[in-house]
């Protein structure tokens, strides 16, 4: 990769190396997007447009991050953005409660079909609550990390985590609450 | 370190971003705590099963390039963006239109009822001079007519003007 966070204005830092970055991190962000967004075209445009803003932001990066950490808050604010501009649906917590909106999946069914009812759950969730579990268990981040990332204290982050791991267990409660007893509770 | 303060603690426990001393008092408690090492075991196996999970929902998705995607800020057309504006912007919306028909409710009531300026006139005397004023007055007057056997009622406002002194 080309960049040199040290370079100063008199001597600005050479270009990107995009297609690099787009072979090293465009599949991973990729997968990121569509788990934040629930759309995979969607996804698509939105990582399109996050190197493209790199591009032009390519001065600003002085290297205090992993680069990938870098796009991944391009792609962040684009999300946002994105979703303000399309007013997509909150579900709120009664409506969740009221709905089964996916399938339990039976005892005993495959990884992929798990694997898709989370990923369905996960679009029932706040878009602040479906970041925490994207950078969480997807991009197994630290909390001092996603804190750092989303601009929340730690605290908010624990408090959004636990609250969105509740609500997919109504979702996969067998897979969420393997060792929860009768008078435990998560 | 009791159960509140680690189940507070657990997320940092496993990031192992606790205080060394924090980290030897968790460990300490997990030692006697079956209720937290049962939590400590349900958020590892939570973790797992969906790391996995979201992998492998992921798994056959791959970007495409930059060439053929299509940019995400697409101009909406006039219609839609007129559309979103007024959806968002509902209650400023509605405020914004009663004002507007509130002024021009009273703007159309005041103009049957146009408020004439007062005529000033300075009269000079011997022995000063005396300001007279004429002030609109507003007068209505009722003309009863008769049509056809039926009485006809018609409103009409006059203005008359009265001198002071």
């Amino acid at each position: 990769m080309a960049e040199d966070p040290s370079a100063s204005a008199a001597n600005p830092p050479p270009s990107l190396d995009i297609q690099g970055l787009v072979e090293h991190c465009g599949d991973r962000l990729l997968r990121s997007a569509f788990l934040l967004c629930g759309d995979e075209s969607e996804a698509q445009d939105l990582v399109q447009e996050t190197f493209l803003q790199a591009l032009k932001s390519a001065h600003r990066f002085r290297g205090h991050s992993a680069i990938y950490t870098w796009l991944f808050g391009i792609l962040r604010n684009l999300s946002h953005r994105h979703l303000r501009k399309h007013k997509r649906l909150v579900f709120e917590e009664s409506f969740i409660a009221s709905q089964v909106a996916v399938a339990e999946p039976e005892p005993g069914a495959d990884g992929d079909f798990c694997a898709q009812a989370l990923a369905q759950a996960l679009q029932q969730l706040s878009p602040e609550h479906r970041e925490v579990v994207v950078l969480r268990y997807y991009e197994n981040l630290k909390i001092n990390e996603i804190a750092s990332c989303i601009g929340a204290s730690a605290g908010t982050i624990k408090s959004r985590l636990h609250y969105a791991v509740r609500h997919l267990q109504q979702v996969l409660p067998r897979e969420l609450n393997l060792f929860a007893s009768s008078d435990t509770h998560y | 370190m009791n159960c509140h303060e680690f189940n507070e603690s657990l997320y940092d426990y496993l990031d192992g971003t606790l205080s060394p001393e924090s980290q030897q008092a968790a460990r300490e408690h997990l030692r006697s705590c079956a209720s937290c090492q049962r939590a400590l075991q349900r958020e590892e196996a939570s973790a797992q099963f969906l790391n996995q999970s979201l992998t492998r929902a992921t798994a056959a998705l791959s970007f495409r390039g930059i060439a053929s995607a299509r940019p995400v800020s697409r101009r909406p057309s006039l219609l839609a963006a007129v559309r979103l504006w007024f959806s968002s912007h509902a209650w400023s919306t509605a405020i914004v239109t009663v004002v507007i028909l509130g002024v021009a409710l009273f703007a159309f009531r005041s103009s049957h009822h146009p408020a004439a300026p007062a005529r000033a006139q300075l009269n000079q005397f011997a022995g000063g001079s005396i300001a007279v004023i004429d002030v609109p007055i507003q007068i209505t007057t009722h003309s009863f007519r008769q049509q056809d056997g039926t009485v006809m009622d018609a409103l009409a406002p006059t203005l008359a003007y009265a001198r002071f002194p």
